[in-house]
C-alpha cells in the first residue's frame, strides 16, 4: 500500500535556555524529533543560528526561559521565513515575566517547573508546526486518546453539550480517584463561553445580537466541539468557522494571564470589550489554553484541564498560553 | 441543568445553571432585603452573571446571599458588581477534601463569625476528622477564592 507522504516543514530549533536541567530536559524531548538543532551558547553561536535563515522555506522555532530584549530585537532581524517564539515560565522566572511588556512578542508562553517541562506541549508545538497539521484536540493529548466529536447547529443545543460533558467528566471520578465535582463546573463553564463565543462572539453576522433568544444556526455557521481525556489532561476544543480572532485579543489576555496583581486584572475584565468577559471567565478555569487561527476561515480554541492535579494546585499554577496563526 | 427558583419560609432558593435564558423577571420578590439560598447553583456562565445583576438591580433589591457555592464564589472574585446594591453574604462553601480517606466536604464560613465583611480573610483553619493521618485540606487557592470579602459592605 502507498504511504500518503505528507510535506513537512523544514524546522530549526535554536535552544536558549539557561537553566541546565530544563535545557537537557528538552534536549532529551527534541533528541526524537526530525529537527535541525542548535543550542546557544554551546554548540552554537549564534551568528550559527542567523546563518540557518539564509536557507529557503525554513520555519525557526526559538525556545528560552529569558526575555532578553537584545536576543529578540537580534531575532527579528535576521528574517527566517516564518518563526515562532516560545517562552519557559517556572515558577522561579515568574515574577520576571509577569507584567513584562515583551510578553506579548512570545506566541507560546509555557509554564513548567526545573524537573518538569511538558513535554507533551513541546512535542505537540514542534509536531503541529512540522506537520502543517495544526487543529483538533488529539494534537494536546497523549496518542491514542478517544475523541467525542460533535457538530452543534443551534444555540439550544448548548443544554444537551453541558448535560453530556458533565457525565463525561463526572465519569472519569474511577480513573482519576478523586471527586470531580470542581472540574466538571469548570469543564461546563469552559465549554458554554467557548460555544457563546464560536456563535456570536466569532460571527460577524451574529456579534450584536440579543443572546436571550434561540439561534439555529446555517450549515457555513456550525461550531465543531471535541472533548478528549487522556489519563491526566481534558481537552475541550470549540471549532468555528470564521477565523475572526484577532491579535489584539490574544496580546489582552496573556496580559492577564501574566499580570501579578489581581486587582488589575480584575481591572482588564471590566473594560474587555465583547466577548471578553466570557473569555477571561475561561483562563481562571484551564490549565493551557491554545488559540489556532486561519485567518477568515477557521478558529480552535482548545483549553486543557489538568485532573492530575487538584483544584487548589490548578489555582495556584501559572497557565500555559499557545497562539498559532496559519 | 435549567436554573430553578423556589421559595421556602422567606428564602429564595436557586439551582440549576444560570444562563442568560433564565427567566428571572418572572419571578415575583419582595421589596427590600431579599435572602437567596444559591447552594444549589451548578453553574453560571458570563451573560447568566450579566443577566442577574440586571435583574437585581432592575428589582431595586438588596440581596442577601446564603450558601453561596464555588461557582458563585469565583464570579464575586471575577465580577464586582456581582455585589453591588448593598449585596450582603452571610454565608460561604468552601470546598474540602481529604487525599487519605477519600471524604469530601463543605465548609460553611459565616460572616461576622468566620469572616468580617470588608476585612481581608488570608487563611481559614480546615477541621481534620478523627480518622488517623486525616488530610482533609481546602480545594481552592485561598488567594484568589476569598479575596471578595475584602469588597464586602460591612
Amino acid at each position: 500500500m502507498k504511504g500518503t507522504r505528507v510535506q513537512q516543514t523544514n524546522l530549526v530549533v535554536a535552544l536558549d535556555v539557561r537553566s541546565e536541567l530544563a535545557r537537557n530536559n528538552i534536549l532529551a524531548v527534541l533528541g526524537s524529533c526530525a529537527v535541525t538543532l542548535r543550542v546557544i551558547g554551546a554548540d552554537s553561536s549564534w551568528e550559527d543560528v542567523s546563518s540557518l535563515a539564509s536557507l529557503r522555506n525554513h520555519h525557526a522555532v526559538y525556545f528560552t526561559d529569558v526575555i532578553d530584549k537584545a536576543f529578540l530585537d537580534s531575532l527579528a532581524s535576521v528574517g527566517f521565513r516564518k518563526l515562532d517564539k516560545v517562552l519557559l515560565v517556572r515558577e522561579d522566572t515568574k515574577d520576571a515575566v509577569q507584567d513584562n511588556p515583551l510578553l506579548v512578542e512570545f506566541n507560546h508562553v509555557l509554564s513548567s517547573t526545573p524537573e518538569c517541562i511538558s513535554h507533551q506541549l513541546i512535542l505537540s508545538t514542534i509536531h503541529k508546526i512540522r506537520e502543517k497539521d495544526y487543529f483538533g484536540v488529539d494534537k494536546c493529548l497523549a496518542f491514542g486518546a478517544h475523541v467525542h466529536a460533535f457538530t452543534l447547529s443551534n444555540s439550544e443545543e448548548r443544554k444537551w453539550f453541558r448535560e453530556k460533558l458533565f457525565a463525561f467528566v463526572s465519569s472519569l471520578e474511577a480513573i482519576i480517584e478523586r471527586p470531580t465535582d470542581t472540574f466538571a463546573q469548570f469543564a461546563l463553564e469552559v465549554q458554554d463561553e467557548l460555544l457563546m463565543n464560536a456563535i456570536w462572539d466569532a460571527n460577524p453576522a451574529r456579534r450584536d445580537f440579543d443572546r436571550g433568544g434561540p439561534v439555529v444556526l446555517a450549515p457555513h455557521e456550525h461550531v465543531r466541539v471535541e472533548w478528549s481525556f487522556d489519563g491526566t489532561l481534558l481537552a475541550i476544543g470549540v471549532r468555528d468557522p470564521f477565523g475572526s480572532f484577532e491579535t489584539a485579543v490574544v496580546l489582552k489576555y496573556l496580559k492577564y494571564l501574566f499580570s501579578k496583581d489581581r486587582k488589575a486584572r480584575i481591572q482588564m475584565q471590566q473594560d474587555g470589550p465583547g466577548a471578553g468577559l466570557g473569555l477571561y471567565m475561561v483562563l481562571e478555569r484551564l490549565s493551557s489554553l491554545i488559540i489556532t487561527v486561519e485567518p477568515g476561515q477557521c478558529t480552535e480554541v482548545i483549553a486543557t484541564l489538568n485532573l492530575g492535579q487538584n483544584p487548589r494546585m490548578m489555582a495556584k499554577m501559572q497557565r500555559s498560553f499557545q497562539y498559532f496563526s496559519v | 441543568m435549567d436554573m430553578e427558583i423556589n421559595l421556602r419560609e422567606g428564602v429564595y432558593f436557586v439551582s440549576g445553571d444560570i444562563t442568560e435564558t433564565c427567566e428571572l423577571a418572572t419571578a415575583k420578590l419582595p421589596q427590600g432585603a431579599v435572602k437567596f439560598d444559591l447552594s444549589g447553583v451548578r453553574t453560571i456562565n458570563s451573560c447568566g452573571v450579566r443577566e442577574w445583576i440586571g435583574w437585581i438591580g432592575k428589582l431595586g433589591i438588596q440581596p442577601v446571599y446564603l450558601n453561596c457555592p464555588q461557582p458563585v464564589v469565583m464570579q464575586f472574585n471575577m465580577v464586582r458588581e456581582f455585589l453591588s446594591n448593598n449585596a450582603k453574604v452571610e454565608s460561604f462553601m468552601v470546598p474540602a477534601y481529604c487525599q487519605t480517606c477519600g471524604q469530601q466536604k463543605n465548609f460553611i464560613l459565616k460572616s461576622g463569625v468566620d469572616f468580617q465583611p470588608g476585612e481581608p480573610l488570608e487563611d481559614f483553619a480546615i477541621d481534620k476528622c478523627a480518622n488517623q493521618g486525616c488530610a482533609l485540606d481546602a480545594d481552592v487557592d485561598f488567594d484568589s477564592y476569598l479575596y471578595f470579602i475584602e469588597d464586602l459592605v460591612q
